[in-house]
């Protein structure tokens, strides 16, 4: 079984019935390959993190076609906000319906802080145009924002 | 060899002074139990021990599954790993010990057993990954409204479409208010819909269950806060982490999972005595078939 650098997390315990723990040898061999290095997307850009009166925010971004994403850090917030991610080049979105994101984070150094990784069931793959929309609901005047784990393809090698 | 998630819960509903012995949870007779996990339920420290398939005592004395962290206090973990796996033969018992050194009477208190039953090939239904798939990162989610204070709600349903096959791998389910357009929600209108005494059933399509009785929603669906349910004390803070299913739930397209809830709050607690609407998530991989 594989095992990534991830599993160095201070509270990284894989018997103690952790989501990430459970999944991240999923995405371990990801550490040990030569064409790609690590990303993490900020989403959404800092101008547009601040929810407009409307009370939704709404971001399209385009990755690199063959990268990989593999989580998401998702904040602790103080208010509770709602998100869909959806890969519109594959029509996929993560969630069958808008999600809290306080549903999408794990432990951290402390209980539900930064950094606390949810890695994805499955490692996401970028295809064609790499276009994806981020979307979130949540009180006017509050801020929202996650990040997405990126492996960015690059020239080979890179170590 | 077809494995299959499965929880055996040991209830227990007064446990006097001194504590019980030799307390028998009979096992079904439709396939062997491997044993991966224990957990406690309103015990506390004062312990517990069970035996193993051998009938030896798993601990020459009782234990908990409590874990401390320096200088912030003793916090429920989600339970006794325990590896290797123990193999309970068909329709043997896990015997047990339940502490009690409070001086007074603990009720309504558990024993979860978490593991696999080990069916033989083609004795279930045992649906898998095609030979060539592509899988995707997806959660689904059923929203169950106006959960009685005392009642049960039978057939809940987690529809799988069917565009793929669904890989469950984890799950988690509280009284979560939705933020849409226009009307965002807040902590304090969260707040209000409080529930303690949940539990639920997982079944499969045909209706055979994933447990021997009803499990508590946070056994089964992790808690996820900050928006803590319940008034169950430490046994409710365990936090930020899903339920997870060891192994996953294949659910092949266009099937069905269903789920029953029953709840028993105490209608005269203010805290808990209102209908809340449970909403669950369901988190795995979309499987593709290729």
């Amino acid at each position: 079984m594989s095992v990534s650098s991830l599993s160095l997390f201070g509270v990284w315990r894989d018997y103690w019935g952790m989501w990430s723990a459970l999944v991240e040898p999923n995405i371990a061999p990801l550490d040990a390959a030569g064409c790609y290095y690590p990303r993490l997307i900020l989403l959404p850009e800092v101008s547009q993190q601040t929810v407009p009166a409307s009370g939704k925010v709404e971001y399209n971004f385009r990755l690199p076609a063959g990268s990989i994403l593999w989580g998401m850090f998702a904040p602790k917030p103080s208010v509770d906000w709602t998100v869909q991610l959806t890969d519109v080049t594959l029509g996929h979105q993560f969630f069958q319906e808008p999600i809290n994101v306080s549903q999408l984070f794990t432990n951290g150094p402390q209980v539900g802080e930064m950094p606390a990784v949810t890695l994805f069931a499955t490692p996401h793959p970028v295809v064609g145009d790499g276009l994806f929309t981020f979307e979130a609901w949540a009180e006017p005047a509050s801020t929202v924002l996650m990040m997405i784990g990126s492996a960015e393809v690059s020239d080979c090698p890179v170590k | 060899m077809v494995e299959r998630h499965h929880d055996y819960s040991l209830t227990i509903p007064v446990v006097p002074p001194g504590g019980m012995f030799d307390v028998p949870l009979q096992l079904d007779t439709d396939a062997p139990f491997a044993l991966r996990l224990v957990r406690s339920r309103n015990l506390g420290i004062s312990g517990f021990r069970f035996q193993t398939p051998t009938k030896n005592w798993q601990s020459s004395q009782l234990r908990t599954d409590l874990f401390q962290i320096l200088g912030r206090g003793v916090f429920p973990s989600r339970g006794l790993p325990v590896y290797p796996q123990m193999v309970y033969p068909i329709g043997s018992q896990i015997v047990c010990d339940i502490g009690n050194g409070t001086g007074e009477n603990l009720t309504n208190v558990k024993l979860l057993f978490r593991g696999s039953k080990l069916f033989q090939d083609g004795s279930i239904p045992g649906p898998t990954y095609p030979p060539s798939f592509a899988p995707l990162t997806f959660a689904y989610q059923t929203v169950v409204k106006q959960v009685p204070v005392v009642g049960t709600l039978f057939d809940n349903q987690l529809h799988i479409i069917n565009d793929a096959d669904f890989a469950m791998r984890c799950a988690v389910a509280d009284a979560w208010g939705l933020l849409v357009d226009g009307a965002p929600g807040s902590i304090n209108s969260i707040l209000f819909q409080q529930f303690s005494e949940v539990y639920v059933t997982l079944r499969d399509e045909s209706r055979k269950a994933y447990s021997n009785e009803p499990i508590h929603i946070n056994d089964l669906f992790g808690t996820t806060t900050p928006f803590s349910t319940g008034n169950g004390g430490n046994d409710d803070q365990v936090l930020y982490t899903p339920g997870l299913f060891t192994p996953e739930i294949y659910i092949p397209r266009d099937h069905s999972l269903y789920f029953d809830i029953v709840r028993n709050d105490n209608p005269a607690d203010p805290s808990v005595n209102m209908p809340v609407d449970l909403w669950f998530r369901f988190h795995g991989s979309k499987v593709f078939k290729q």
